[in-house]
């Protein structure tokens, strides 16, 4: 589990930003729970064609320095009979290969190789919610499971949740 | 549906493909035509103008008794005046044919063959009709149907069925364990070519509101006056992120904890307190002194917080079907669900009652058949790419009554639906075949293929126009729903009659596009397999180019592996099912939780068809639950991948290519470099057959004595072409 004290000096600004905005520790409550980040992907034109909220983890590929895993929660659901529950095999790991990057007021900006614009800013409104109920969904499983989650290594998930 | 929606039980079935034991022209057409779009092109204006001008002349328009009801007329006029009937009721005459000659409804599948009884092939010769039998026994199914498939089988069993309404010509029969007998489905995904004729069989009524009662669980009014639930929930979830970091609570827990500890006490000293509302109160009191004692003490993060809930029963406003129009198949519109199956962790089977369905982003119709059978369809159109679920769009279920045995039944039921009914047959084995590879190997664009795919669209115009003339007689007089239906059991026909001719204008094409000189040739190369790969659970497609050479292929991958990491329990779990498959597949399987509206990008992008690999440079080191294909052409032999370099966001495959760098080439892909390089396989991949992988990384020593004990027991000594033992490592 990563220590979301831990410095990321040494790093571009534009990364120290996105590893605060993933954290959730810009949050004006000072407690990480009440923020977080979400990333919109836009086509060279500009068309967005992808928006979700992002999971408190990510990681810089061992062997590619120009590739962050990360983890983007789509779907989803929440009754008062079953609680917050995730597709896990659905909420998969996803990578961003990126040529540059850059902190634009309060989001990161990243151009990414393959032509796609992404954009990670605080998560707001239903993405913020999305991450909240997928902070409840984690604590109903183990935490090898949730350690198993932040290491971002996995392809599929099969198990419970899957 | 439409102006000519169809009755139950009638037209578009079809029988048994013949294969023509030789390919010769139909009668009236230049031998050359086949190669020679130019002259057939002439062939067509010819006999197009033949059939428009030969029954007036020869037949006499002669409108049929029982239809016509007059004096056998010898002009249209006199036909139509006759029957005395007007718009969709008129009896057809000369300006019908020739009308529907010129724009007849597009025959929506390849290579089909309609089931002409003796009533709607009037022109038929008996001894013409006896040649046709023979030679349909001369060509059985490619994938034969069982009776009953095994119930409780994950993977089910897959068919192909004839003509190209289903991708791939693919569909699965499932047999569902349940207490009350097998649920027998077929599921099968229709081309968006064929769902016009497939909605015409429908009639959707007009949805009107209906008041119903619902049981639901809900929370206490007080509790939602004050909060109890939201507030408590805050303090639980601030807290747990500190325990699971294993960090001191900070400042913003106690505060919430405080805030929350006061509003639940405000309640509880409210006077005169119901019986119920003491309990909730009393119930958010323990998790808020729970929450207290763990802010002293620290520790493991506390079990899943509900808000406190009671059931209830309420009347809510739905919106339930209105009649439906008649001589159609009755059809609801509703939000769209799959199958909520479950595999037992005890006998490793599926199991549905028929009747539990999770949510989906999108509508479908559910579809009554009649009988105790069912179906239920998620259409392309309704269903909006940008909004809803891309990969659910097409797929459709047929549902059995409860009980084993209907397999066949299944197959047939189609019918009902206006979709082919038949097992494909080995001449559209061969055309299926064609068409994947030259969709995998990227030959649309190669020299003369246009022109090849034209020619093979002529030749089954030309059949058409030949099956009308000949058979004017009796389509003269018809009202015009059934003239509708005729001609198009008349394209069908055509179709399946153009088939080997057509297979061999392809044929000669894809030779010459990839160098083979000529279709024998190719036909007689090593790599050439125009039937599918059954491995017991996938049927997959091969592409000749890798499957007869695979010598450049496996160099320009020397080094490179692909590999796939599993998560979760790990590949224990996997193997009990012993596939790698899709997430809409995992779905049917009942080995995955479908959650909610599932605004879920690999479903919106298709990516939920396919499961997906990555290539990379056979690393030093392999984690655990890393399962590798060392000699990649064992799986791109298959013709149904593409692959990007990068990870691409919300791209569909049928968009992708020009963009984003999509491609299907082996070649490319070896030099596929970026980590988060994807290649991407429909439906997924046998563990167990000749695509399994070639090394398996175990956790531990625990792990891989547990995989060796599940393949013992299962008398499994190899997988591929290794002993399991040299296949299981550890990490």
């Amino acid at each position: 589990m990563p220590d979301p004290t831990a410095s990321t000096t040494g790093r571009p600004p534009w990364l120290e930003r996105l590893a605060v905005l993933i954290a959730g520790d810009h949050a004006a409550s000072g407690d990480p729970v009440d923020a977080g980040a979400q990333m919109s992907v836009a086509e060279p034109d500009g068309t967005e064609v992808f928006r979700a909220a992002l999971a408190r983890h990510h990681r810089i590929d061992d062997e590619d320095p120009h590739l962050i895993w990360i983890r983007p929660l789509l779907g989803g659901s929440e009754t008062l009979k079953d609680g917050p529950v995730f597709n896990l095999s659905l909420v998969r790991r996803r990578s961003l290969g990126w040529d540059t990057g850059e902190v634009v007021d309060d989001t990161v900006v990243l151009h990414l190789r393959s032509g796609q614009v992404a954009t990670v800013g605080p998560a707001a409104g239903e993405e913020l919610a999305r991450l909240q109920r997928w902070d409840r969904f984690t604590f109903r499983l183990t935490a090898a499971e949730r350690r198993a989650l932040a290491a971002l290594d996995a392809d599929s998930w099969h198990g419970s949740y899957a | 549906m439409g102006t000519n929606g169809k009755t139950t039980h009638s037209a578009y079935g079809i029988s048994p493909t013949a294969l023509a034991p030789a390919l010769a022209p139909p009668s009236g057409v230049p031998a050359d035509a086949l190669t020679e779009p130019g002259l057939l092109d002439n062939a067509v204006e010819e006999t197009a103008a033949e059939a428009a001008a030969a029954p007036a002349a020869e037949a006499g328009l002669a409108a049929p008794e029982a239809d016509g009801g007059g004096d056998g007329g010898t002009d249209l006029e006199g036909a139509n005046a006759a029957a005395g009937e007007t718009d969709e009721g008129e009896p057809a005459g000369l300006s019908d044919l020739e009308q529907l000659l010129e724009e007849p409804d597009p025959p929506e599948q390849e290579a089909a063959s309609p089931d002409l009884g003796e009533e709607s092939a009037p022109a038929e010769t008996a001894a013409e009709m006896g040649t046709q039998e023979a030679e349909d026994h001369q060509d059985p199914p490619l994938t034969p149907v069982p009776d009953a498939p095994p119930a409780g089988s994950p993977t089910g069993v897959p068919i192909l069925v004839g003509g190209a309404d289903f991708v791939n010509a693919q569909a699965t029969l499932m047999a569902y364990a349940a207490p009350d007998g097998p649920r027998e489905v077929l599921l099968a995904h229709v081309n968006e070519e064929s769902e016009s004729r497939l909605l015409e069989s429908l009639a959707v009524p007009q949805m009107v509101e209906a008041e119903v009662e619902e049981t639901v669980q809900a929370r206490v009014p007080l509790d939602e006056q004050h909060q109890l639930a939201e507030k408590v929930t805050a303090a639980t979830s601030s807290l747990q992120h500190k325990l699971d970091y294993g960090l001191p609570a900070s400042q913003s827990t106690l505060e919430k904890h405080q805030e929350a500890a006061k509003a639940v006490q405000a309640v509880l000293d409210t006077p005169g307190l119901s019986e119920q509302d003491q309990a909730m109160a009393q119930y958010y009191k323990d998790q808020v002194d729970l929450i207290g004692a763990k802010i002293a003490s620290g520790g493991a993060p506390l079990p899943h917080f509900f808000p406190y809930t009671t059931e209830t029963t309420q009347m809510v406003v739905k919106q339930v079907p209105g009649p439906a129009p008649e001589d159609t198949l009755a059809a609801q519109q509703r939000q769209a669900s799959r199958i909520n199956a479950e595999l037992s962790a005890e006998s490793g089977d599926a199991c549905w009652d028929g009747q539990a369905r999770s949510s989906a982003n999108g509508t479908e119709y559910a579809i009554d058949l009649g009988e105790g059978w069912s179906a239920v369809y998620r259409p392309y159109s309704g269903n909006d790419v940008s909004t809803t679920e891309f990969s659910m769009r097409g797929q459709l279920e047929v549902h059995a009554p409860p009980g084993a045995g209907h397999g066949k039944e299944l197959v047939g039921r189609l019918e009902q639906l206006n979709l082919i009914n038949k097992p494909m047959t080995a001449a559209e084995g061969e055309w299926t075949y064609l068409t994947n590879n030259v969709t995998a190997q990227d030959l649309r664009d190669a020299p003369g293929m246009a022109q090849a795919f034209a020619t093979t669209q002529g030749l089954e115009d030309m059949h058409v126009q030949e099956l009308i003339q000949s058979r004017a007689d009796s389509l003269i007089g018809l009202d015009g729903d059934t003239l509708h239906q005729e001609v198009k059991r008349i394209h069908l026909e055509a179709a399946h009659r153009s088939l080997p001719q057509r297979v061999q204008v392809l044929r000669e094409a894809v030779a010459v596009a990839t160098g083979h000189g000529s279709g024998q040739q190719l036909a007689a190369s090593p790599g050439y397999q125009p039937t599918p790969n059954l491995s017991g659970r996938w049927l997959t497609w091969s592409r000749f180019d890798v499957a007869h050479n695979p010598a450049p292929f496996q160099k320009a991958f020397a080094g490179k592996a692909l590999f796939h990491d599993v998560g979760g329990l790990g590949i224990a779990d996997l193997f009990k099912t012993g596939v790698l498959a899709s997430t809409e597949r995992r779905a049917t399987m009942g080995i995955q939780t479908e959650v909610g509206m599932s605004e879920q990008s690999d479903k919106y992008s298709g990516g939920a068809n396919s499961v997906f690999l990555r290539i990379s440079h056979s690393p030093a080191h392999l984690g655990a639950g890393r399962l590798v294909w060392d000699d990649p052409s064992v799986l791109l032999r298959r013709s149904d991948y593409y692959a990007y370099d990068e990870d691409n966001y919300g791209i569909s495959p049928g968009k992708a290519k020009a963009l984003h760098g999509m491609t299907r080439d082996p070649l490319q892909i070896a030099q596929h470099h970026h980590s988060g390089n994807e290649i991407m396989f429909r439906d997924g991949i046998d563990l167990l057959g000749a695509e399994a992988p070639s090394r398996i990384m175990c956790s531990a020593a625990s792990e891989r004595d547990k995989l060796l004990a599940q393949f013992a027991d299962r008398g499994i000594t190899h997988l591929g072409s290794r002993p399991v033992e040299e296949v299981l490592r550890l990490a």
